[in-house]
């Protein structure tokens, strides 16, 4: 889908689950209500194919304000600092930028939907708490700043999964000592999917649906023949050449329809998730 | 005294697209600093010797690694012998011959890089040696396929599955095989479809499921030191005079009429076209290969 700013991601997900009178409906990761671009729905069987495909990066392009801290660290929250951003030099910005390139520890935004003792965060920051999520691994793949209007930084970034960009956009401000937070975002990629190729949730249809097989792109894939298929859509394992270390899950398919994610355990291959009907 | 160098080390099974990357950047830096650049291997997989029951099939074996080592610009390939006198080494003992025998003045690793007794040469240890015994280190992240970091373990997986697309993709080029040409039976001489035989590859090389495949050949010919390349098709299936284990790889090339007894060929799967098949009658094993002659034809031209 692509989302326009206003709604939640839930909302957009209540739109297309009446829309095709499908109750399973979920999401490859939440957009703000304030940010817009692809939201990944999954439909269907395919929502249990939703967690292989958690881990895709995120393509995004926005805009960050320097010099206003704000407790959400985008546009929608109270404005809790200013500083000035005057004297930071071009030079300066771009030593600031390129140390976040690759891996960092992020603190994720208070008002986020990650759980503090149980609780998501968000609600204890509503109840005036002050919050302070764990930092946790991210990385920052790609990082460039397109313009450099300042106090408005236009910039491009693609960032592992569980990446916060309005995170970034404070610790890029906290980094040039004047504080700041985003003003506009637009996710223009998840994984293998644009932006360019999704559709407004108004004009859903079940015609625009893509294949679930796409959810598996990044895996080993396995044929099987008309025999196998049978076992495998009733779950069943087949026997298969053992090898060594068998770590990673297998996208079964017959042609060009994906049956099944398998994993292999010894010389079986256990289908784990089917998708396909008999 | 060895001459002053970058060096990168590992087992570098495959020589994939991560592994490109470790090894441009001791390229790189080798170039920046004027030092020589030097890829360390073993030879025998470091598991082969520590816990052989977890040895994996290899896609590279030792004598396939030298070109795709050399084509990435590095200029001196050490096939380290992995001994059990090696294995015992712990990481210091390990860096400190690194500096001593082959000049180490900087080191590349891969991120998820571990070497020594129990692997314990990780990064942060590795960084603290640097610092002891000044040398250099350089980290390379992985590459990753959305998202999913390229491994050696990863494409074993897909090639043992016949997935040779997405090992394609994963290695920057396609999977293969190096062989010399013996002398078959010549048996597909008398139904219209001459092969070349190449000798039963090495037990330890990992080989995708049987079946028919798609290739594409590279002959070496010793005489004139030229290359030529050709499409062909190849059944790949049990030679049971020479153990369970034993494959035969008969390859029938397209365009191709002449001998090759004795020259290495290079061998790229390219997609599998059927599994190995018994046939009623020869008619129908004729029927079926010029079949599968037509569809070989079709993909590789693709």
């Amino acid at each position: 889908m692509a989302k326009p700013a206003g709604p939640t991601s839930h909302d957009v997900v209540d739109i297309v689950r009446r829309a095709l009178g499908e109750q399973r409906v979920g999401h490859l990761g939440t957009l703000d209500p304030f940010a817009k671009g692809l939201l990944v729905l999954v439909v269907g069987r395919a929502t249990r194919l939703a967690p292989f495909a958690a881990d895709w990066p995120k393509t995004y392009e926005g805009v960050i304000r320097l010099g206003v801290t704000t407790d959400t660290d985008d546009l929608t929250g109270t404005v809790v600092a200013t500083a000035p951003w005057t004297a930071i030099t071009p030079g300066q910005l771009a030593d600031v930028i390129d140390s976040f390139r690759g891996a960092y520890e992020q603190r994720p935004p208070a008002y986020s939907a990650v759980k503090i003792e149980g609780e998501r965060a968000y609600r204890r920051a509503r109840r005036g708490e002050v919050v302070n999520p764990e930092p946790r691994p991210v990385e920052i793949r790609e990082l460039e700043i397109v313009e450099a209007a300042v106090p408005d930084l236009q910039f491009r970034a693609t960032v592992s999964a569980g990446t916060y960009v309005r995170s970034l956009a404070r610790d890029i401000g906290a980094k040039l000592g004047c504080g700041a937070h985003l003003t506009a975002l637009r996710r223009t990629a998840v994984g293998p999917l644009r932006l360019a190729d999704a559709v407004a949730p108004e004009a859903v249809t079940q015609a625009a649906l893509q294949d679930a097989a796409v959810l598996v792109d990044h895996m080993p894939r396995r044929q099987v023949d008309t025999k196998e298929r049978e076992a495998v859509v009733h779950g069943r394992p087949l026997r298969v050449d053992p090898i060594a270390d068998s770590r990673y899950p297998i996208a079964v398919f017959a042609g060009d329809e994906l049956l099944a994610v398998a994993e292999q355990v010894g010389d079986l291959l256990k289908p784990r998730v089917v998708v396909a009907d008999d | 005294m060895a001459q002053p160098a970058v060096v990168t080390m590992g087992t570098f099974d495959g020589l994939h697209r991560g592994h490109q990357a470790v090894l441009a950047e001791v390229t790189r830096r080798a170039r920046a600093a004027k030092l020589a650049s030097v890829l360390i291997t073993f030879d025998p997989h470091p598991l082969a010797v520590v816990n052989p029951a977890a040895a994996p099939k290899l896609l590279t074996l030792p004598a396939e690694k030298e070109a795709p080592v050399q084509a990435a610009g590095i200029e001196r390939f050490v096939l380290m012998p992995f001994t059990p006198e090696v294995a015992q080494l712990d990481a210091e003992a390990f860096v400190r011959r690194l500096c001593d025998e082959y000049g180490m003045r900087e080191l590349v690793m891969g991120y998820d890089h571990g070497f020594g007794r129990g692997r314990s040469g990780d990064v942060e240890l590795v960084q603290r040696l640097a610092r002891e015994q000044s040398f250099g280190v350089a980290v390379v992240d992985a590459v990753r396929d959305n998202g999913q970091p390229i491994s050696s373990t990863l494409i074993r997986t897909a090639v043992a599955h016949g997935d040779l697309e997405s090992a394609a993709r994963w290695l920057g080029r396609r999977y293969s095989i190096r062989g010399t040409v013996v002398r078959g039976a010549g048996r597909g001489r008398t139904i219209g479809i001459p092969t070349i035989n190449l000798a039963p590859p090495d037990s330890r090389k990992l080989l995708p499921p049987d079946g028919v495949y798609a290739v594409n050949v590279t002959v070496g010919k010793r005489e004139t030191g030229t290359e030529e390349r050709y499409g062909g098709m190849m059944n790949q299936g049990p030679r049971p005079t020479f153990g369970e284990q034993a494959r035969a790889l008969e390859v029938h090339l397209f365009d191709f009429d002449g001998e090759l007894y004795g020259e290495t060929v290079h061998v790229e799967w390219v997609r599998r076209l059927r599994d190995v098949q018994a046939f009623p009658s020869r008619e129908a094993l004729v029927a079926q290969l010029e079949r599968d002659r037509q569809a070989a034809r079709a993909t590789l031209n693709r």
